[in-house]
């Protein structure tokens, strides 16, 4: 960027035109810097410059101060507004409400959502930044717990209630509690219910027999017995005075959670999820300077997540596992309990990615009256999900969240955080006339001008009996996100960061999913 | 034409014959009654060659009310131009968002083009994010259309109208309206006429993000949860306010439980017009209305009972007898 008095300076940042014919130059390059802004880390409050050693391109990244001097600046903790002194000062700071609230927040199982209004003391904030200024490695587990209630049920308890504290408490995993305070505790999660599911409709088999009758005689089942029916990562547990980089190590292993207890490991204090760890990163990444080049590389380059379709998938990608939009609801959940994935992508018959269901989706088909969902499509629950999350929020999503190949690790991280999903599915983008198509897939598209659009519209007579028409033809080839090629993972991340960053190496992603037992290698 | 079952056929060739049969259509969908495909084809047909040949950003006059997603609840539709005073005698502008979720949808958006045709300079229709195919696939509509005809032609007609629905209106150039928000390509309502929109609405750039993108307490901009288009602040606001010399950005896209919602000192309202929300959500619904003095005033409804006086149910509500856990 050039140094110019407002957004609308000519710049030639190089990207495509993002508007299609006739835009101007002008505001597809403010759009570009703006998207390459939201691309990178979040402000940090009491910054006394703009971060100048934080650039957008990885060759301006040899001209970085450090980090060093910068914090020494800020130590004295005022925060001075300062004029723009370079084309970086153009990037307006984002909020300071989604790096500050991060800080402060519950690790414990509590709704995220309602975490952010929460505001932060200086003090922690000045803490923070100033003790641990340069490595997140060493930050303590102990500076990332609040104090606040667990919630957690008794082995006793059926899964219907079960169920219903985790539906009232916005939980995706609820702690059981063992007898006698015992610490090896194992958590009842969406997994759980789904297996229960499955077992109650009699598409699953367990060994415990008195159990499995029971389910499928409808009686209440003590969620202390289901937790044991299907292997389960253990219950890690860390005390508080462990660092991040081993909860790093734990959690790229495919582990969703780990618990934080006291340093006697005696209490549990609280839980942090990959989701909590990748938010907190992500809105401090500004102090970690050594995450910046990992952020401006691309997922191709830096090999995570993306499928290579002419060559077997390593140990260390996620293996894209999907399902046609038209198969039955009950098979998707099916699919899901044997090959120990809590998320499986739903595909049309071109593999091009129409959504996704989750395993914490079974929650919309725990009823009785819900029960015919589960021999309709996949494409009709996905609009059930999606109907759901948009009358909850108020505000409908878009029903895929997608990257591309080219996409860079910090477009994915700030994409995952804003959309407070566990996962990005990675497309190809579709090719629009034969051409390549640029990345903004917003070209406009030429329909065969010789008759009216309508006309190739029809593809059936007029009758009430005729059958669907193939999606192949012109008309619907266009309109797709495109081709599903990969998923990037939470666990895919942080297992990358993990290896890059810490001493853990070895850390292998598949790791926990084949502790799970999933018989399909 | 005819588009009862009557038997006969009408050539649509004389105005009056057409305005005739239009007026047989109307209360045929407002009694949301099946329309014939060979009908629906020519209603879409005819919208289309008239959208066509409108700009990306309409121009209005005072006085109009202006009106939020509908979302196939064709009653509160009817309930919304009852209170309103009705297209015969008020001019209005719809932001979009015709189907989806509802039960009517098909028969909510034809009415609305109906309309459009019957009273081509009394009504405005521009395009909501849901007036896409892929959305329409997994948010309802398709699926009623493969309910209500086997197949999905019908479908395939409408998102074809889609495509030539405008982006915005401004009315007595001071009011500007759009379905969603901003976008950080855009800056001057100008812009917005360079865009070729006669397609699919895309994942990203100005044409998605106009669409998609909602107001929030943000600095500039963030990325928004919705997944497509952006999150943008008061600075914005008003920078877009003052660079077009307008007073007001009228949106939609997002459900207000009271109908209608200022924010930014009065330089940006959400307005929502399907009341009771998918039958659940318990809200009011509003539209607002601009007189020639560009003064604003809201007219809030609620949602009709879900059965009419004679005791027929208009909504089918799901009454589970038992409800079991699995």
């Amino acid at each position: 960027m050039q140094p110019g008095s407002g957004a609308n300076s000519g710049t030639n940042s190089g990207t495509n035109s993002a508007n299609g014919s006739g835009s101007p130059v002008l505001s597809s390059s403010r759009h570009a810097s703006i998207v390459e802004m939201l691309s990178t880390p979040p402000q940090l409050p009491h910054h006394v410059q703009h971060n100048k050693t934080y650039h957008n391109h990885s060759s301006s990244y040899s001209q970085n101060r450090t980090l060093q001097q910068q914090q020494a600046s800020q130590m004295g903790g005022q925060a001075q507004p300062s004029p723009p002194q370079s084309a970086q000062d153009q990037v307006p700071a984002l909020s300071p409400h989604s790096s500050v609230s991060s800080l402060n927040s519950s690790l414990f199982n509590a709704d995220p959502a309602k975490l952010d209004s929460q505001q932060m003391t200086p003090t922690t904030s000045q803490c923070l930044s100033s003790v641990h200024a340069h490595e997140w490695q060493y930050i303590l587990l102990s500076q990332l717990i609040e104090q606040n209630k667990l919630i957690t049920v008794p082995e006793s308890t059926s899964v219907e209630e079960a169920f219903n504290t985790m539906m009232k408490y916005h939980l995706t995993s609820l702690p059981v509690e063992p007898p006698q305070g015992d610490m090896n505790c194992l958590t009842f999660d969406y997994n759980d219910l789904n297996s229960y599911l499955l077992l109650v409709l009699n598409k699953i088999q367990v060994s415990n027999k008195s159990v499995q009758q029971d389910c499928q005689n409808g009686k209440p089942v003590p969620v202390g017995e289901i937790v044991k029916l299907t292997p389960k990562n253990p219950f890690y547990k860390l005390p508080e005075s462990e660092n991040l980089s081993t909860a790093m190590s734990i959690l790229g292993s495919g582990v969703h959670r780990v618990a934080i207890t006291d340093n006697d490991m005696t209490k549990i204090k609280g839980i942090l999820s990959q989701r909590r760890l990748i938010k907190y990163l992500w809105d401090n990444a500004r102090t970690f300077p050594n995450l910046e080049y990992l952020f401006n590389s691309s997922l191709q380059d830096l090999k995570i997540g993306v499928l290579n379709t002419h060559a077997k998938p390593t140990s260390r990608q996620s293996r894209v596992i999907s399902i046609q939009g038209d198969e039955p609801l009950i098979m998707a959940l099916f699919k899901m309990h044997v090959e120990r994935i809590s998320s499986i992508a739903v595909v049309d018959q071109q593999d091009n990615l129409i959504g996704n269901i989750s395993v914490t989706d079974v929650k919309h088909v725990t009823r009785t009256s819900q029960y015919p969902l589960l021999h309709k499509n996949c494409r009709h629950f996905i609009s059930v999900i999606l109907n759901v999350r948009g009358l909850e929020t108020g505000k409908d999503s878009f029903p895929i969240f997608h990257v591309y190949p080219t996409s860079s690790l910090g477009r994915t991280l700030a994409k995952l955080v804003a959309t407070k999903s566990h996962r990005l599915w990675i497309v190809q983008p579709p090719e629009i006339g034969g051409s390549t198509a640029s990345i903004d897939s917003n070209q406009s598209i030429s329909i065969p001008s010789s008759h009216s659009p309508m006309i190739s519209a029809m593809e059936d007579p007029p009758s009430p009996h005729s059958n669907n028409a193939p999606p192949s033809n012109l008309f619907e080839k266009e309109y797709r996100t495109g081709k599903l090629i990969g998923v990037v993972s939470l666990t895919d991340i942080l297992s990358l960061l993990a290896r890059c960053q810490t001493e853990h190496k070895q850390v292998d992603p598949q790791s926990a999913r084949r502790q799970r037992g999933s018989i399909v290698s | 034409m005819n588009c009862n079952n009557s038997g006969k056929t009408y050539m649509v060739t004389l105005e009056g014959t057409r305005q005739m049969n239009l007026d047989k259509i109307i209360i045929l969908l407002k009694q949301g009654k099946h329309i014939r495909e060979d009908c629906v084809y020519s209603l879409c047909i005819q919208a289309q060659e008239l959208l066509m040949n409108e700009s990306n950003v309409t121009h209005v006059d005072t006085p109009v009310t202006i009106c939020g997603d509908i979302h196939g609840q064709l009653h509160d539709l009817l309930t919304l131009f009852e209170k309103s005073g009705g297209v015969e005698k008020s001019r209005y502008i719809f932001l979009g968002d015709f189907v989806d979720r509802g039960f009517y949808s098909l028969e909510s958006f034809l009415l609305l083009l109906c309309y459009k045709l019957r009273y081509p300079d009394r009504i405005t229709l521009i395009r909501g994010n849901h007036e896409t195919r892929q959305i329409t696939k997994v948010y309802g509509f398709y699926d009623e259309i493969m309910r209500k005809y086997g197949n999905s032609n019908v479908w395939r007609y409408c998102c074809e109208v889609f495509d030539y629905l405008s982006l915005g209106a401004i009315i007595n150039e001071r009011v500007f309206c759009i379905h969603g928000g901003l976008s950080p390509d855009i800056t001057t309502i100008d812009e917005i006429r360079s865009i070729d929109r006669k397609q699919e609405v895309p994942h990203e750039g100005a044409m998605c993000d106009l669409l998609w993108s909602d107001p929030d307490e943000v600095d500039t901009w963030s990325l928004s949860p919705r997944g497509a288009g952006f999150l943008f602040g008061k600075g914005e606001v008003d920078q877009f306010l003052q660079t077009n010399n307008i007073e007001l950005i009228a949106r939609a896209h997002q459900l207000v439980m009271e109908g209608y919602k200022e924010m930014f000192d009065g330089g940006l309202v959400t307005v929502w017009s399907a009341p009771n929300y998918c039958y659940r959500c318990g809200n009011v619904a509003a539209v607002l209305t601009i007189d020639g003095q560009l003064e604003r005033s809201y007219t809030i409804f609620d949602a009709v009972q879900s059965q009419n006086g004679m005791g027929h149910t208009i909504i089918p509500t799901k009454k589970p007898q038992m409800d079991y856990f699995l």
